[in-house]
Parts: structure tokens; sequence; C-alpha cells
């Protein structure tokens, strides 16, 4: 009889232990998830911002340009339609067509070597490739912590955790190839 | 052709250190050897010898001041003359003197090694280059015997290089291989101010031979391009030991735990200006491969 209620103690004990390691473990991974979402949400918040500063330095370099440089339609700029707090699908959208900006800024200035030495109009360009390089790492930072966001959500046994807090898979940000590269001003 | 006469001449008596050094190397171990005999000698024709007897074979390494002073004298000779001279081809040198090294303050205050209880410097040369300002000594960090550590151990020997770092930042970021030890990032179960975090690039190779700990993930992939990922990883590649690399306070630590001693002139071979100015353009092309290869001249950020 004391045998056996020792071997249900054991048991118990056991179990106790198995509940408590399961406990520490749901905690810690949630812990993990939540702080991820977080940073993740950091990581596209400076998204945010530095496409934010890269279109005004791009607007102002247009304005400066305009008046060595006839467009014969409307800029790109000028239809690029602004707002804060961007998903990232609208970030991917917008940096996409910031691109395109850069592109059109470029082969005007291209065309007018005095423009091009500019002294205020340099310090654009290289506040802007600054930016860019803010933009990349805020990018590039977005998408380590997805990366490893998304890995919890689909895995095994991370992903019972992940689907009780509701979390599931997050966009990756999505940049042209060419905008892989750190700088793209040239100057 | 005076020049060159006294360049000889300047040559012979750097020659003559040298077997200076090299006559109190032998005496001394002659000298040891002989102490030695003496004593195990007397112990096994059971002549009676007094307790002071067996310290006899230590009195030769008191020949060791002897060969201190020549070492110096020696080294001093070989700085001015050609060591100088090699940097002075590459650099623009502000200070450069072998009788010390970068202070243990500058390398404690980054905070992301472990504490050494002795330290070691020398040979310390301050500088610029592509004007880049930078200073390098030979460091030597050892964790000596205590309660918790039960022998010497050699944390870090080898080259520590400090250039001003030509992006903005606040925050720091550690990155060594892995195989270096002694890195400090109180990485721990309970997170306090300043802690730092792991970061995994998206660089795979890069992460297998590398740790980077930083206070700021973003700042952390602003600092460590694609571009300089690729360049860590061809001069892992290239260098013999383990880097490490701190970035702190605007600045950029780089160590190179080689376990050797740069610019030393040779002791048991005879000058050959050819030969040694190839050793010293060794030492000095880890210096500017780094900073080529980081391209640390290019400023256009620090604005």
């Amino acid at each position: 009889m004391t045998s056996l209620f020792a071997v249900f103690l054991i048991i118990v004990a056991v179990l106790l232990i198995i509940a408590a390691a399961a406990a520490v473990w749901y905690i810690s991974t949630s812990n993990k998830l939540k702080t991820l979402v977080i940073k993740i949400e950091e990581a596209r918040s400076g998204i945010d911002i530095a496409l934010t500063k890269r279109y005004d330095l791009l607007k102002k370099m247009f304005e400066i340009t305009k008046g060595y440089a006839e467009f014969e339609k409307q800029t790109v700029i000028e239809t690029i339609k602004m707002r804060t707090n961007k998903s990232i699908s609208e970030c991917s959208q917008v940096n996409s067509e910031l691109n395109e900006a850069a592109r059109q800024l470029n082969l005007a200035v291209e065309a007018y070597p005095t423009l091009k030495a500019d002294s205020s109009f340099k310090q654009l360009q290289i506040t802007v490739a600054d930016v860019e390089e803010h933009l990349s790492a805020s990018r590039r930072a977005y998408n380590s912590n997805v990366s490893i966001f998304n890995q919890l959500t689909v895995k095994f046994p991370s992903s019972i955790v992940a689907n009780n807090l509701g979390f599931a898979p997050v966009d990756f940000f999505q940049a042209d190839e060419e905008k892989r590269d750190d700088v793209h001003m040239s100057f | 052709m005076k020049d060159l006469f006294q360049l000889s001449e300047q040559l012979d008596e750097l020659e003559n250190l040298r077997k200076a050094v090299l006559r109190s190397l032998a005496f001394m171990a002659v000298l040891e050897v002989l102490a030695w005999a003496a004593v195990l000698a007397a112990i096994h024709f059971d002549v009676y010898l007094p307790r002071i007897a067996f310290y006899i074979p230590a009195a030769p390494l008191s020949m060791g001041f002897t060969l201190q002073f020549d070492r110096r004298r020696y080294k001093k000779k070989y700085n001015s003359l050609i060591v100088r001279q090699a940097l002075e081809r590459y650099f623009e040198i502000r200070e450069f003197n072998s009788d010390y090294g970068i202070p243990y303050g500058t390398i404690k205050s980054t905070g992301m090694l472990r504490e050494c209880n002795k330290y070691l410097a020398n040979d310390y040369l301050s500088g610029s280059y592509k004007d880049i300002d930078f200073v390098q000594s030979d460091v030597q960090m050892t964790l000596q015997n205590s309660v918790f550590q039960k022998a010497n151990v050699t944390m870090f020997k080898g080259r520590w290089m400090v250039f001003e770092f030509n992006k903005h930042f606040v925050c720091d970021m550690l990155v060594y291989e892995k195989s270096f030890r002694y890195a400090k990032h109180s990485e721990g179960l309970f997170s306090g101010e300043g802690r730092l975090e792991r970061v995994e690039t998206e660089n795979v190779a890069f992460n297998e031979h590398f740790k980077v700990y930083a206070q700021n993930t973003v700042e952390a992939f602003y600092l460590l391009s694609p571009q300089i990922i690729d360049k860590l990883e061809e001069i892992r590649q290239n260098i013999r030991g383990d880097l490490i690399l701190i970035f702190h306070n605007s600045h950029l630590h780089i160590g190179v735990n080689n376990f050797r001693d740069a610019f030393e002139p040779p002791v048991f071979s005879k000058i050959d200006v050819n030969t040694v100015m190839a050793g010293i353009d060794d030492d000095i092309g880890l210096i500017t491969a780094l900073a080529d290869m980081l391209r640390l001249d290019r400023k256009v950020y620090k604005i």
C-alpha cells in the first residue's frame, strides 16, 4: 500500500515537473513572439520614417532641378501619395515609386553638369544616400525579424503558442532588385 | 654617397646591438646550464650542500636585466632606423613609441571584453592613413591565477587598432569570431540597461563564423551593410587569428588575436634590410588592408 502511494506521488511529481516546464516554455515562447512583434513594428516604423525623409529630400531635389531642367510632364514625385503609418505593402509600393522618381531625377541631373556641381544639390545627394542606407538597414532588420517570427509561427511546437495568441506569418518587405544595393544616388 | 655611408654605419651599429642581445642570451643560457650541472653533480657525488646552494641556478636569471637592457636598446634603434622609415611610407605619423601601447582604459571602457588582471602593451603608433585617424599597438591581456581561474590564461595577444569610423552611430555593437571566448555581451536571463541583443544577419556564411551583439538592431544593420559583411568574411579568411570588432563611441576597435608581436626585430638571424622590410610591410599591411577593405576613408555620411 505504502509503495503504491509512493509510486503515485512520484508520478504526480513527474507530471508537475513536466507541467511546470511546459508552462515556462509556453511563457518564454509567447514572450519571444511578443518581443518580435514589437521589433517588427519598430523596424516598420523605421522604414516609414526613412521613406518619408527620402520623399521629402527627393521633392527638394526636384524643386532645385526644375530651375535647370524643364520636365515635359508631371514628375513622378508629384504623383506619390505619402501618408503616415503605412502598412508594409504600402511601404513597398511607395519605395518602388521613389526609386522611379530617383531614376527620373538622375536622368535629368546627368544632362546638366552645372546642377551636378551645385553645392546644395550635392549636399542633398549625400543626405539622400545616407537616408537610403538607413532605409536599407530598416528593411533588413524588418525582414530578419519577420523571418524569425514566421519560422516560430509555422514550426511545431512554437506554432501552438502562436496560434493560441492569434499570430500569423507576416509579409516581408519586398524591395526592387536594384534597391538591394546600399547607395543608389550617383555622385 | 654620404647618406649611404651613414646608413651603412648605422646598420653596422644595429647589427652590433643585435649581437650584444645574442651574446647576453647565450651567456645567460651557458650560466644556467653550468649552475644546474654544479647542483646536480653535488647531489650525485653526495657533497654536502647548504640550503642556499639550491638557489644558485636562479643566479643567471639576474642576467635577465642585462638582456632586457640590451633588447630595449636594440629595439629602440631598430624602430628609429628601420620601422619608422617604413611606417612613414604609408602613414602620417603622430607618435610612435615602442615603450608603451594603447592604455587598458581605452579597451576596458568599451565594456565588451572580459576584464583581465594583467595587461601589457607596446609599439604604440598614432597617425592617419588616407585621412583616417587611428591608433594601434601590440596588446596582451591575461587572466591570472585566482580563486575562479586555476591557471593563467592569455585571453588576447595580438594587434589592437582603434579607427575613427566613417558613419555616425550612437549605439554600441560587438562583432567577433565564434572561436574567441572572451567577449562580453551580458546576454543572460535578466535583461539590464544597455544590454546587447544578438543580431542574425541575412548572410548565412557570416552568421556561421561571427556573432553580432548590438544595442539596436536597425543600427547594427546600418553599420553592417552587405558590403561590410562580405568584406569581414574576406578578412577572416585572409588573416590568422580571431577577429574582434567593437563599435563604440564613434570609433571602431579592431582586435586581431593572432598571438604574435608586430614590428619585432630579428635576434637570431643577421639583419637583412629586404627581408626585414618585407616583414614590416606585412605588419603595416594589416592596418591598411582593414582600413581599405572596410572603406573607412569614405566619409560621405559623416556630416
